[in-house]
């Protein structure tokens, strides 16, 4: 990224033998998995294990070499590598040592129970993340930006609202959910609360800060210009507000999911991925919970990176 | 909660005090409007089911009720006086946060560490941010509090309980923004600093001890402030969820169970306090640590 | 402070083999974990006894007795995060069934004590009537009894990761009937012996009620037991006490009993031992809040469940064969479970070897 990180290339290989590296290393994964699978478990794990490490190792000489230079290839391999590579190795380890899935599925029974389970989980993620998180946050940010208008028409509610505002963000959400819950009942309209709640502080802390960043000579050339205060707000102000709001929303996408997931282990009319989570962790069923947590984090990146690029291109329009 | 650490902060204005008053106290105008409506809703709803609640009408109910949606003022009084008297007994909530206080500051320092090293790989070596920046991001979105549970008991096949099992779970969810925040401070010293630390021959150790650290300071506090709200969240999280003896997350479990919804709220403050408190405690380093640096 | 309890933790360890091979038992009591299923409360009176009367020290033990959080028992035994625990049959079995090593050594509860509560008002007479109603149950591992139930009458429910279109609509809520019954759902899980009488302090005088007991519906599945690892039975030699892992759990199952038989017979001086260790879990409800009153009935109700089935024939802690094929059979053709455990699920000799008995 910047240029100083570049003298870090300690080894002479050209960059070429970074696929080959990386493909022996995945195949020999794989291939340990493959001899694991026949028999139960063998008597002598670390053999097994120390033959993970090596092939991690030639894995991440294959990623350093493939992260060279400036191409599309050197921007995605290494982290698409690194991921394949880590749920391989989980697979041989989980398999050399025999843990049983009531305590850590393997990545392909994670897969298989995905599978098997896809449409309650998609019933799921549309409680969590539509009913709860979704519209939680867009409540919030709608909210959010409405009481940040005000405070900064409004000076005396600035200096009333905001300290508060500030000091409620660092409230921490769990300690709200039992109460939320009993008043708002069990159902999805509760965790939409919480969700909006969480994202409505940073939303209005950062857009009175960012509506207050416009620059005194932008707004002086405004004022010569004898431009309308509306038309101020929406020459100067506005613009210049957005990066900070954006700020707050990227943070709020991801913290918008999770804070859904952790309001439905307080009570839930049975459904939601949190609740399910909480369900299976009881009766062992982990591989579900972990179908549950790749769904949740798909959805959660999915989310970041739409906001990421919807900042992207608005940005770039102001 | 997020705050971009450039933004430029106007030093003067007249005190926040007399507006705040003055929300507080419509807040407290409109506070017991909405606690008779929403208890005298609960209320009549078990008067219509046939419960024999010791009052008749739901108006009358709605501030004796033993499961109040929103506590009357006497119950708030009780409930506060239950659990705050003697403050340091086991059971009484100030020695409780004290307790999950604790646990959140040894996260917060985990995490500070495991962040500054993480910060510091990811700007030394191109390959090493190639590799892992995105599933740092993608780390993010994983519920890890729905792992703590197993988190905390392979933790305890090796022996590790009581206190470190929560401070390591706080740790995990608060690397992140120390971590994001140290990767930008580290590179913020402008081209124009670097080139003045070369001209000097400084070695890159020098670089990094007498420039870079140094600037980082302050994205370090500020993502220390995101963190530390994290961690809190963290570590009750971790307390309802593992065997735990102490701290508000405890408490919040028991009495959850013990169908006790005025410790709750009283729960609830505390914790809220809790945060307050912690992002002070930073705020206040914060002030120390910049004073002391010796001018730029 | 810590790094010193951790060494002299370590010299005790190092120190103990030598005195045990010296006099047969450990000169230092050896410290084991016993992980209940819930807080503390009357539900496990008998150990809370044991420790108070010193019956686990005269066994040369030093038990610590861990609530729980919302994990499982089995997930902190089998991990070793404690020793030994208890739960319930069906989460034992189920947990199993998914290859963590778990054994059932001793059998507290012989008889069921799971309920689900209605108001009369709502006229739900028999369990073919909860289709289409809310039913309220707990997450982790205790739902297994109500799922057994309405499977026995060909209802589905939500819990199931494989039914989308579930004809039971299951509520999941943290354990406090208050929150959900009556408004948010028709039928709510209790046990005879804490939310029932939490149901009645809301202002429900039994009368009001009709209290659906899962054993009247053929659903007997058995509850609390104890329960260690594969691993810890199997060790010579028990956290270098000197002692197997047998032997350790045989003492304990017998000093467990010897507290659980004097805590049903003396059930006030029961009730004072476990009322201190109480934080606020040991409450009722409403008008029957207070702890003592509502820990006294608890400690009644327990007593029920105890002294039944092969208690009754001196043999408490007893895993009563027949009620163990029932549960299986019934596990079985719910689909709960997919074939019968394997037969070191349950292991008799170590409650042999602590009574003397066959």
């Amino acid at each position: 990224m910047t240029q100083d990180s570049v003298q870090v290339t300690a080894l002479p290989v050209r960059s070429g033998f970074g696929l080959p590296l990386l493909l022996l290393a995945a195949l020999g994964l794989l291939g340990l998995s493959f001899l694991l699978a026949g028999q139960p478990a063998p008597a002598v794990a670390w053999p097994w294990l120390l033959s993970v490490v090596a092939l991690l190792v030639v894995g991440a000489v294959g990623i350093r070499q493939s992260a060279q230079g400036e191409n599309r290839t050197a921007r995605i391999l290494p982290a698409a590598a690194t991921l394949i590579l880590a749920v391989l190795a989980a697979e041989a380890v989980l398999r050399a040592y025999a843990i049983p899935t009531g305590l850590i599925p393997t990545p392909s029974k994670v897969a298989q129970s995905l599978w098997a389970a896809r449409t309650v989980l998609l019933q799921d993620a549309y409680y969590t993340f539509v009913l709860e998180a979704l519209l939680g946050f867009v409540i919030g940010t709608l909210a959010g930006l409405a009481l940040a208008l005000l405070a900064v028409r409004f000076r005396i509610l600035e200096r009333g609202v905001l300290p508060y505002a500030a000091l409620l963000s660092s409230v921490p959400i769990v300690a709200l959910a039992p109460v939320v819950i009993k008043a708002a009942g069990l159902g999805w309209p509760s965790k939409t609360i919480i969700v909006a709640i969480t994202v409505l502080f940073p939303v209005v802390i950062n857009a009175v800060r960012g509506l207050q960043s416009a620059q005194p000579m932008h707004l002086d050339l405004m004022h010569s210009y004898a431009a309308s205060p509306a038309q101020t707000f929406r020459e100067v102000r506005w613009p210049s507000a957005l990066p900070f709001i954006f700020t707050a929303l990227r943070v709020s996408s991801t913290l918008a999911l999770i804070n859904a997931i952790v309001a439905e282990f307080f009570g839930t009319e049975g459904h939601g991925l949190g609740f399910r989570i909480q369900i299976e962790v009881g009766r062992f069923g982990l591989d579900i919970v972990w179908a549950a947590i790749v769904v949740a984090s798909v959805i959660g990146i999915s989310f970041y990176l739409l906001i990421s690029a919807l900042e992207r291109y608005v940005l770039r329009r102001n | 909660m997020t705050t971009l650490p450039s933004s430029p902060r106007p030093a003067r204005r007249p005190s926040n005090l007399l507006p705040m008053l003055g929300v507080a106290l419509a807040a407290l105008l409109l506070y017991w409007p909405l606690m008779l409506w929403a208890n005298s809703g609960q209320a009549a709803r078990s008067l219509a089911s046939g419960a024999d609640l010791g009052c008749s009408t739901a108006l009358a109910c709605a501030t004796q009720l033993r499961n109040p949606v929103i506590p009357a003022p006497g119950q708030f009084a009780s409930g506060f006086r239950n659990l705050s008297v003697p403050p340091l007994a086991p059971t009484s909530a100030p020695y409780n946060a004290l307790v999950t206080g604790g646990e959140t500051l040894l996260g917060l320092a985990l995490a500070s560490v495991f962040g500054l090293v993480l910060a510091t790989l990811l700007v030394r070596s191109r390959s090493f941010e190639r590799a892992t920046l995105p599933w740092l991001v993608a780390s993010q979105t994983v519920p890890i509090v729905a792992l703590a549970p197993m988190l905390a008991v392979l933790l305890g096949q090796y022996g590790v309980q009581g206190f470190v099992p929560k401070a390591i779970i706080a740790a995990y969810i608060a690397f992140f923004p120390i971590a994001i925040g140290m990767a930008q401070g580290l590179r913020s010293p402008d081209p124009l600093q670097l080139d003045l630390m070369r001209t000097y021959r400084a070695s890159p150790a020098q670089v990094f001890g007498l420039l870079r650290i140094p600037a980082s300071l302050p994205y370090l506090f500020t993502s220390l402030k995101v963190a530390a709200t994290a961690a809190l969240v963290g570590s009750i999280v971790a307390e309802i969820s593992t065997i735990s003896f102490s701290g508000l997350g405890k408490m919040l479990a028991e009495n959850s169970r013990a169908s006790d919804t005025v410790a709750l709220w009283v729960i609830m403050i505390y914790g809220a306090a809790l945060g307050i408190v912690l992002v002070a405690i930073i705020g206040g380093l914060e002030r120390l640590v910049t004073r002391w640096r010796p001018p730029a | 402070m810590k790094k010193f309890a951790l060494l002299s933790a370590l010299l005790g360890l190092a120190i103990l083999p030598t005195a045990a091979a010296q006099s047969g038992t450990p000169a230092k009591p050896v410290q084991v974990r016993l992980q209940l299923k819930w807080f503390p409360q009357a539900q496990f009176a008998g150990f809370f006894v044991a420790q108070a009367k010193g019956y686990f020290k005269a066994e040369g033990l030093d038990v610590q007795l861990l609530p729980i959080g919302d994990q499982s028992p089995i997930q902190t035994v089998s991990t070793g995060a404690a020793d030994f625990g208890t739960t319930w049959i069906t989460d034992l079995l189920t947990a199993r069934q998914q290859g963590l090593p778990v054994v059932h050594i001793a059998q507290l509860f012989q008889k069921s004590g799971f309920t689900l509560v209605s108001l009369k008002s709502s006229n739900l007479i028999k369990p073919a009537d909860f289709k289409g109603k809310r039913v309220g149950v707990w997450p982790s591992g205790n739902e297994y009894p109500a799922i057994a139930l309405m499977k026995k009458y060909g209802l589905t429910t939500s819990l199931d990761s494989t039914v989308s279109n579930p004809s039971v609509q299951a509520v999941t809520y943290p354990f406090d009937p208050s929150i959900v019954f009556p408004d948010k759902v028709d039928l709510v899980s209790a046990m005879t012996y804490n939310e029932v009488d939490q149901i009645v302090g809301l202002g429900y005088s039994m009368d009001k009620l009709r209290i659906f007991k899962a054993s009247d519906y053929g659903i007997n599945l058995l509850e609390d037991l104890m329960f260690t690892s594969q691993k810890v039975l199997d060790d010579k030699n028990f956290k270098n006490s000197g002692l197997s892992g047998r032997e350790i759990a045989a003492r304990l199952v017998r000093a467990s009993l010897k507290g659980w038989n004097y805590a049903v017979k003396n059930q006030a001086e029961a009730v004072n031992i476990v009322l201190p260790l109480c934080g606020n879990t040991c409450k009722g409800s409403g008008t029957r809040a207070d702890a003592k009153g509502h820990q006294t009935w608890q400690m009644a109700e327990i007593a029920k469940l105890y002294n039944s089935g092969p208690t009754l024939k001196g043999r408490a802690g007893y895993l009563d064969p027949a009620v163990y094929k029932s549960n299986v059979t019934l596990l079985k053709s719910l689909g709960i479970l997919k074939a019968d455990p394997a037969a070191g699920a349950v292991d008799y000799t170590v409650w042999q070897a602590a009574t003397g008995k066959k």
